[in-house]
């Protein structure tokens, strides 16, 4: 039964991670790009993050902005909190590289991503909906398949990567991206996310993913009844590993 | 009987950075011609018209004071008129030598004035004892030829008039002008972006004839009423023209019938095609240029909402960053009409901030290593180690948390505990008084917040931003 992976991109074992059908870019986070098709983030193909409120994931995707400002433009459309430039600046991320949007409502962001994506110097285009809709998330994600970066420098992304966040609150319980995370809670220690769809086995529990702030050692410990609460939720799931190793191709679960 | 000496002027300006706009001068003369860091021209043919070389120069000399050109000479030849106002003081001063002796006074200037391309050459000859014009009029034409630079040969029969400076003359930048008388009044904006079609159409053709790019041009439809558009980039694309502008009058309600159109530029530069790549991988040739982009999202959503960062050097986080529309200058930036220009280019004002910017905007084909670098040394590296601290996310505008009995602010329904802090910042003597308490906290769940207050106002804490 090799053969059943021939037999069209778009069936897989449900066993295993699909061979990604989008160039895939790695994420900066051993234990992420284990559990992502492909092994990193796909490029050309929408990313959706359900997230809390007040929130944006920020730790986890700062690898990727720091590659996307090298090589092209940035563009936060529509994003409910402020980035904060110089910390931004501390971690790598070129400030001069950055465009920011507020369209005043969701069709308007859905209009200025899609001119984002037609530019072919745009690598990393943000955009948040505050009422997410099918066919909003539908016309992003067609935009992002045809979407190509400017790749004649070795090394380049061959198409732009596409995240689209979500609130919490106002998520479709169904999404047409091909890959969706939930943004759980975020620690000193390292950040807690739900893979709620992939193209591969679903994950049942939420993940942690050890990637600690420059200063969590001087962070007091938190109280007793919190940390034995977070251990109780985190041991749950398998162990993932931490950044620094290099990407296991096995995949999880 | 004498004939009459040619009259030429040389003006330079007071400061390097006025605007090299020699309109005034055009008043004058015809054939105004820039020279290095000057402007010469011939202005005898003008005297009768002005009432006489004494009123001619008179007037000449407050005309270019207006226009902030302080430095002139007057004298028979190109070049020693422009070697004169090169002698004058640096804040401004008027010399002339008219008369036929005027070679004597021009012998004692300092041989720097024939102009610093010069200066190696001139350098040898100072150091061999020739100081001034003078000296070097007397040397020996073949003996200065045999150890001289030939360009000085040249300049020294320009300056003494044995030969002509071949300087270019200047020309007035085309400007394209038309103007349609619709077939019947319009009251829609939208019927204009229809008829301004054909005007494009024109502009277009015009603009290929003479291979140049518009940078600012202006659609009018009344007196007062009309558009200008600018842009980064020399354009020549009717698409991208029409569209920019169907977008602009989106947003335009027209108070009164329009009858007739006029499209004019106002500024336009000569254009390169770009230039198509053969490396695998690139963009196709009719992609949209992120120039483009920025100008068609700022033109739908305002330039107020299309904003780019710039860092800069605060003690306060929340200072060390400003947000700048990305957009190409919106009507603000215009030269102002009444104005003289070189004047405007001087005053300090928001214009040379905006130019600045504008030009700080990184190229994005240079190779990738450089511009992170760059980006970090916006702010010293003490600040850039602050900044860790600090959270990636603020929110827009600080959110009051509710308190409970014990004092303790709460978050999303949860109480917020202090893991790192407080960290106190209080000033009292810069820009404004600040007396904060900025602290990392925690809610039980382990996220982290930062929160901030001003205990000499309330004791109630803020939410200022997200770690994530």
């Amino acid at each position: 039964m090799a053969w059943a992976e021939v037999l069209h991109p778009d069936v897989w074992r449900a066993d295993q991670l699909a061979a990604p059908p989008t160039p895939c870019a790695p994420t900066g986070w051993a234990a992420l790009d284990a559990m992502l098709p492909g092994g990193g983030w796909p490029l050309g193909a929408l990313v959706e993050w359900v997230v809390p409120a007040h929130t944006l994931p920020w730790r986890l995707l700062q690898p990727a902005l720091q590659t996307a400002t090298q090589q092209g433009l940035l563009a936060l459309i529509g994003l409910p909190l402020e980035p904060q430039l110089a910390v931004w600046a501390a971690h790598g991320i070129d400030p001069s590289r950055l465009v920011r949007v507020q369209p005043h409502d969701d069709a308007q962001g859905c209009w200025a991503a899609e001119q984002a994506l037609a530019c072919p110097q745009v690598t990393l285009c943000w955009l948040h909906l505050h009422q997410p809709s099918v066919a909003a998330l539908r016309r992003l994600h067609q935009a992002a398949a045809r979407a190509r970066c400017d790749a004649t420098q070795p090394g380049a992304w061959p198409a732009p990567l596409v995240l689209c966040s979500v609130p919490e609150a106002t998520a479709l319980s169904a999404t047409p991206a091909p890959l969706r995370l939930q943004l759980q809670g975020s620690t000193a220690d390292g950040v807690t996310i739900r893979v709620r769809k992939r193209r591969g086995p679903p994950l049942p529990g939420p993940v942690h993913i050890a990637a600690a702030l420059p200063w969590a050692a001087w962070v007091r410990v938190a109280p007793a009844h919190a940390r034995s609460r977070l251990r109780q939720r985190l041991t749950a799931v398998q162990p993932a590993a931490a950044c620094p190793q290099a990407p296991t191709a096995a995949p999880p679960g | 009987m004498t004939t009459a000496l040619p009259l030429w002027i040389g003006c330079l300006p007071a400061h390097t950075d006025a605007a090299p706009g020699p309109d005034w001068l055009a008043h004058f003369a015809p054939a105004a011609a820039r020279w290095q860091d000057g402007w010469v021209l011939r202005i005898d043919a003008s005297a009768r018209l002005f009432g006489g070389r004494a009123a001619l120069l008179r007037r000449l000399w407050l005309t270019a004071r207006a226009h902030g050109w302080h430095r002139l000479g007057a004298a028979p030849t190109a070049l020693a008129a422009l070697a004169l106002a090169r002698s004058t003081p640096c804040s401004g001063g008027w010399r002339c030598a008219l008369g036929p002796d005027w070679m004597a006074t021009l012998a004692p200037l300092p041989t720097t004035v024939l102009g610093a391309d010069l200066a190696e050459t001139l350098h040898a000859l100072h150091a061999a004892g020739l100081h001034t014009l003078g000296d070097l009029q007397r040397c020996p034409r073949p003996a200065l030829a045999a150890r001289a630079d030939p360009l000085l040969l040249q300049r020294l029969d320009a300056l003494w008039g044995t030969a002509p400076l071949p300087a270019v003359a200047w020309t007035p930048q085309p400007v394209f002008d038309a103007t349609l008388e619709l077939p019947a009044p319009v009251t829609d904006a939208a019927a204009i972006a229809f008829a301004a079609q054909r005007l494009l159409g024109q502009l277009v053709t015009w603009l290929r004839q003479r291979r140049r790019g518009v940078l600012h041009w202006r659609l009018a439809w009344s007196a007062t009423g009309g558009l200008d558009l600018y842009h980064h980039q020399p354009v020549q694309d009717a698409k991208r023209l029409l569209h920019l502008l169907q977008a602009r009058l989106a947003a335009v309600r027209l108070d009164d019938a329009v009858l007739t159109l006029r499209l004019s530029t106002r500024h336009t530069v000569p254009w390169t095609p770009p230039v198509a790549s053969l490396l695998p991988g690139a963009p196709a040739a009719d992609a949209l240029d992120a120039d483009t982009l920025l100008e068609r999202l700022s033109t739908r959503l305002g330039p107020q909402r299309v904003l780019r960062g710039v860092l800069r050097a605060h003690w306060d986080p929340q200072q060390r960053q400003r947000w700048h529309p990305a957009s190409p200058p919106a009507e603000a930036d215009a030269p102002p009409a009444t104005l003289p220009r070189d004047r405007a280019a001087r005053q300090p004002r928001p214009r040379a901030a905006a130019a600045s910017r504008r030009a700080a905007w990184p190229p994005l084909d240079a190779d990738t290593g450089r511009h992170s670098a760059a980006a970090s040394a916006a702010l010293p590296a003490d600040l850039l180690a602050a900044s860790l601290w600090d959270p990636p996310w603020r929110l827009p505008s600080p959110q009051l948390l509710p308190h409970d009995a014990h004092g303790r602010p709460w978050l999303d329904g949860a109480p917020l505990r202090c893991v790192l802090g407080p960290q106190r910042i209080a000033t009292g003597w810069w820009e404004a008084a600040v007396n904060l308490q900025c602290c990392v906290a925690c809610t039980p769940d382990g996220r982290l917040w930062a929160v901030q207050r001003d205990p000499a106002r309330s004791r109630r804490w803020t939410l200022i931003g997200a770690y994530s």
